[in-house]
């Protein structure tokens, strides 16, 4: 009985600390009910993706076909935080427009400050990947990819049964789940829908043509030409075989138009007695065979001068730095990739007293592209 | 009366159509099946295995392979028992052995499975080596997400062709074994990048006789090896693995370069694959 006159004096001070910190707040806003969600029309619009000829087909899923409704939900996704534990990171935070779709941090940091081992890769064409994602392709799909961060600590630290109870609960996710899934009560929403959304939205990110490079070598632009130093890198890293210049033998892991093999390789990064001595296996821990030990993709080169620092750990913090390790021939293991050799760049002498690595990064600066970042479409909606 | 020479006619009918649906015993006309094409790969009688396994060349130094064991095969085709006609599987497709770690990846063959093939008497099995020229003159963006040859990173822009083989690896130059500093600076050993291209590269090839039998219901299986030392040194005609510190065919216009592309291509179009069943 004297637990019952406790609580009964317990109850109306915990209603006066409650009433004090709503009257901070504004005031909610009206509740949707389901019904409202049945009267909002369902008229997706397929959004078709005009590409220039040099790009490849996207392959894009027969069950999350491409639309303007589900593109715009995707986007309003990305750049929320409410999918993190503590509405403080968003997708947007490890891939910054201003970042080239990067951090440009050596590791990403996740809510409370915490940290993962790996740099964050930018995601520019990352709809045209089809040999898997992250830098170990531990995801086959931008849909699969996208279920991760919410669970990792070092990410979102959240749970997907929050996160679409959140959405359930919003004033506004309700409604665009409607227009883009044609969902009839926001009981309806799930972690699958909030995937696709964001993989609709990510295969937009489309980055082809602002660069001196597509300028000058696809669109051919009249009276456009490469800076010399920028050709002579060109000749080097494509390999265009001369006597006056060797062959830096980048093009093999980055290969044009997307400047990415979508492929896995032991770069020569840390030296290894066997194949059990990475400190991270990269790849052969997803594919727990141990010849994909310590190999990581090979990221698109497109605006890597936007995003620094590199590597899958953001070792080398600038772009002169990689182009070093490269001519280097890097460190000996077992699985190095075999054209990762020596170059002697060092030795080419270029005009101006430049040599062949100045060269290389002269023709890497053509590849940046920024009209990206006044593409409305990429902009963050909850500040436009 | 009439019923009886109507009974005998329906009989008849019946008889000949019955016939008609079963002209031998592989299956009913129009019946298919499967086929499934194996390819595995070996170092003379080893199991070819990359990175983990040293293989002895015939001039007597260590050959490892590195990363890379890869071809396109083109034009599968069946050829019937009777006549020259013949039943194609296949335009395209890519061997990747790039998996094979150990014994037991080794094991697991490369595997090419075609469904509704016509069932019948078939005595052979073709296909040719490399990428024809009509889709060697496409590049990776015009093939659909499915096709092999949208992989990007099996065409080379500066030939504007396919890689038709890829084989790489480390050889021993110095005889002081292989260890793990290949192509790196102040090292004894040389690296080899083999890659083919080029429409001159491709190489149509014999058929395989195999006489069988497709039936319905029942996958008919053709198994196969591609031995690598045959590609690499047929008929003891050697590679020169140790004149450069790294051998790269890059260039299909050097003399050099297109004669080692013609000996590996011929090399494997000619001996290093058999058929095994």
């Amino acid at each position: 009985m004297r637990k019952y006159w406790l609580c009964l004096l317990i109850i109306p001070f915990l209603w006066t600390a409650c009433d004090d910190d709503m009257e901070d707040l504004p005031p909610p806003p009206p509740p949707v009910v389901d019904a409202d969600l049945v009267a909002i029309p369902y008229n997706p619009i397929p959004r078709v993706l005009v590409l220039h000829d040099s790009l490849p087909q996207m392959d894009i899923p027969i069950d999350n076909p491409l639309t303007e409704e589900g593109i715009e939900l995707g986007r309003h996704l990305f750049f929320d935080p409410i999918l993190s534990v503590d509405s403080t990171k968003s997708c947007n935070s490890c891939h910054l427009l201003d970042g080239g779709l990067t951090d440009n941090l050596a590791v990403s940091e996740g809510v409370n400050g915490a940290v993962g081992t790996r740099s964050s890769m930018s995601l520019f064409n990352i709809g045209f990947a089809k040999n898997g994602l992250f830098w170990d392709g531990r995801s086959q799909t931008l849909e699969e990819q996208a279920i991760h961060p919410i669970n990792d600590v070092n990410e979102f630290a959240e749970n997907w049964d929050n996160i679409e109870a959140k959405m359930r609960r919003s004033t506004f996710y309700p409604q665009m789940f409607r227009k883009a899934f044609g969902i009839e009560s926001r009981s309806e929403i799930t972690r699958e829908m909030v995937t696709k959304a964001i993989a609709s939205y990510e295969r937009t990110l489309i980055l082809f043509g602002g660069s001196v490079f597509d300028r000058v070598n696809y669109l051919q632009e009249p009276g456009l030409e490469f800076p010399d130093l920028a050709f002579d890198g060109f000749s080097m890293y494509r390999d265009e075989v001369s006597d006056d210049l060797p062959d830096a033998e980048c093009e093999h892991c980055h290969t044009r138009p997307l400047f990415t093999s979508d492929n896995y390789r032991n770069n020569g990064l840390d030296a290894a007695d066997n194949l059990e001595d990475f400190d991270d296996l990269g790849r052969g821990g997803f594919t727990m065979n141990p010849i994909d030990n310590g190999k990581f993709r090979a990221p698109t080169l497109r605006n890597i001068a936007l995003t620094a620092p590199y590597m899958h750990d953001g070792r080398f913090e600038t772009l002169r730095e990689v182009v070093e390790h490269y001519n280097s021939g890097g460190h000996p293991s077992l699985n190095k990739n075999t054209l990762i050799v020596p170059l002697g760049l060092e030795n080419i002498e270029l005009v101006n007293d430049k040599d062949g690595i100045d060269a290389i990064l002269a023709f890497l600066h053509t590849l940046t592209d920024t009209t990206y970042l006044s593409n409305p479409d990429f902009q963050n909606p909850f500040e436009q | 009366m009439k019923i009886q020479y109507l009974s005998i006619l329906i009989g008849c009918f019946c008889i000949a159509l019955s016939t008609s649906c079963k002209d031998d015993e592989s299956g009913p006309v129009g019946a298919t099946t499967s086929v499934t094409i194996n390819f595995k790969a070996k170092y003379g009688d080893e199991p070819f295995i990359l990175i983990t396994d040293e293989f002895e060349y015939p001039d007597g130094k260590m050959i490892r392979f590195q990363e890379e064991f890869g071809m396109f095969i083109s034009n599968l085709e069946l050829l019937q028992a009777e006549g020259n006609d013949k039943e194609e599987l296949r335009e395209i497709a890519y061997l990747d052995f790039g998996a094979n770690s150990s014994a037991a990846f080794a094991d697991i063959p490369q595997s090419i499975t075609i469904e509704n093939v016509p069932v019948g008497e078939y005595k052979g099995i073709k296909f040719d080596l490399g990428v024809p020229s009509d889709l060697n003159a496409e590049k990776p963006n015009e093939f659909g997400a499915d096709n092999p040859l949208s992989d990007a990173s099996v065409y080379w822009n500066g030939w504007n062709s396919y890689t038709f083989l890829r084989l790489d690896g480390c050889y021993d130059r110095d005889g002081m074994g292989l260890g793990t500093t290949c192509n790196t600076a102040g090292g004894d050993n040389s690296t080899f990048t083999l890659h083919t291209g080029g429409d001159a590269a491709y190489r149509e090839m014999s058929a395989f006789v195999q006489e069988i039998t497709l039936r319905e219901n029942e996958v008919a299986v053709f198994d196969f090896e591609i031995d690598v030392a045959t590609i690499i040194g047929a008929n003891g005609d050697l590679l020169d693995f140790g004149a450069e510190s790294s051998l790269h065919t890059n260039d299909i216009n050097s003399p050099q370069d297109i004669a080692l592309i013609n000996e590996l291509m011929d090399n494997t179009a000619n001996g290093a694959i058999t058929i095994k069943n």
